[in-house]
């Protein structure tokens, strides 16, 4: 295989990564390490590196979107960010040191529990109702806007939020992933953002959370650029499209589609990792 | 706020573009040689002006979020908002920290 064919089939992959992605909510960035590693056997340190800069530029690019439509909880973001992007930290220095047998393992769970996750999501209808209890100085109640209406909320546990936020960040720096599901989980579970707050400032920190471990990735050389292209140029206009027909095709098939082949990948993960236990 | 995501959208598109023109210089000049990823070494050798171009588009990617860090800064400065003027320089400090990290390298 040279360099033209790789590049197509990373391309191919990553636009199809981004498409599902954005069609199911789950974010491509989880499955580009995966690809890479199954389909062109790349090492999973690269695959890594070109994953962390997929989850930058997906980020982003919908972020711009979500601040503009006014879903986004800036406040929420920037205080929870100082957790992720410490966790971040200590996970891109962890995970030179690690053994990759342990990453595939780490990475193969990491993935089934997203899809439970965001199984589990789907199905329970949240009441998006005005949430009160206490609120407190940091300032991190807002509101956002539906039907034409704003609507305010409270937020709730915001230091073992904190917290939750701080392993996500260490799962990411960690795999090379945003792990928005771990976002979602503890700004849904435990601070009861409403649903599409907690979804669009979630994916708003997984670009902040993923440029925290940049920086390490690229010292330790796991960044390579001839890598990282057909992957980023893929996976912005795969989510792209996806945005573009998400309003045009039911996502509930689409979301089991991906999910089955999440845990697919998933088993694959593990099964590697297990097999090449020292 | 419009200013923002205008600004995330420009420096997306501007990153993809960089990277694109730079990966088809690329694989214009060694499309045709095989790649080797598929064992790690912490530097492979490839320099091309291609190359180039990609990691300006890499470094813009990496940048962004810090730079709208500081962008929000300025704006929780303007609201006299001083709280969140120290939690947001917390973030600017630990990215740019681990950004630094990078450049003490020497990123080209």
């Amino acid at each position: 295989m040279d360099n033209w064919l790789f590049s197509i089939v990373a391309f191919s992959g990553s636009l199809f990564a981004g498409v599902l992605g954005a069609l199911s909510g789950l974010g491509g960035g989880i499955v580009i390490t995966p690809l890479l590693v199954f389909l062109l056997g790349v090492d999973i340190h690269y695959a890594m590196g070109a994953a962390i800069l997929a989850v930058i530029a997906t980020s982003l690019g919908s972020s711009a979107a979500f601040i503009k439509a006014g879903f986004t909880n800036i406040n929420a973001a920037i205080f929870l960010s100082t957790a992720t992007t410490l966790g971040a930290t200590v996970g891109a220095l962890l995970t030179k040191e690690a053994p990759k047998p342990l990453l595939f393992i780490i990475f193969g769970l990491v993935l089934i529990g997203s899809v439970i996750q965001s199984i589990v999501n789907s199905l329970s209808k949240k009441a998006e109702v005005a949430f009160s209890e206490r609120s407190f100085f940091l300032k991190l109640d807002g509101s956002y806007p539906q039907k034409e209406k704003m609507i305010s909320y409270k937020v709730h546990n915001p230091i073992l939020g904190w917290f939750m936020m701080s392993i996500a960040g260490l799962i990411s720096g960690l795999l090379g992933i945003g792990s928005g599901a771990l976002k979602v989980l503890a700004m849904d579970q435990i601070m009861k953002f409403p649903y599409k707050v907690s979804t669009t400032t979630s994916n708003f920190m997984i670009g902040l959370t993923a440029s925290a471990s940049v920086g390490f990735y690229y010292r330790a050389g796991y960044i390579i650029p001839p890598l990282v292209m057909p992957v980023i140029v893929g996976i912005l206009i795969g989510s792209f499209l996806g945005a573009l027909l998400l309003p045009k095709i039911s996502s509930s098939k689409l979301k089991i589609l991906f999910a089955c082949l999440v845990i697919v990948v998933a088993v694959g993960m593990l099964y590697k990792g297990i097999r090449e236990w020292p | 706020m419009a200013l923002i995501s205008r600004f995330l959208q420009i420096m997306v598109f501007l990153a993809a573009s960089l990277l694109l023109i730079g990966g088809l210089i690329f694989l214009w000049e060694h499309g045709v040689e095989k790649p080797q990823y598929s064992t790690f070494e912490s530097s492979p050798s490839i320099t091309t002006h291609g190359v180039a171009l990609m990691k300006i588009g890499i470094a813009l990617l990496a940048i962004t979020p810090l730079l709208t860090m500081i962008f929000n800064l300025v704006i929780f400065l303007y609201q006299k908002n001083f709280l969140y003027v120290v939690i947001t320089l917390m973030v600017i400090g630990i990215l740019g920290s681990t950004l630094l990290y990078t450049l003490n390298k020497g990123f080209f």
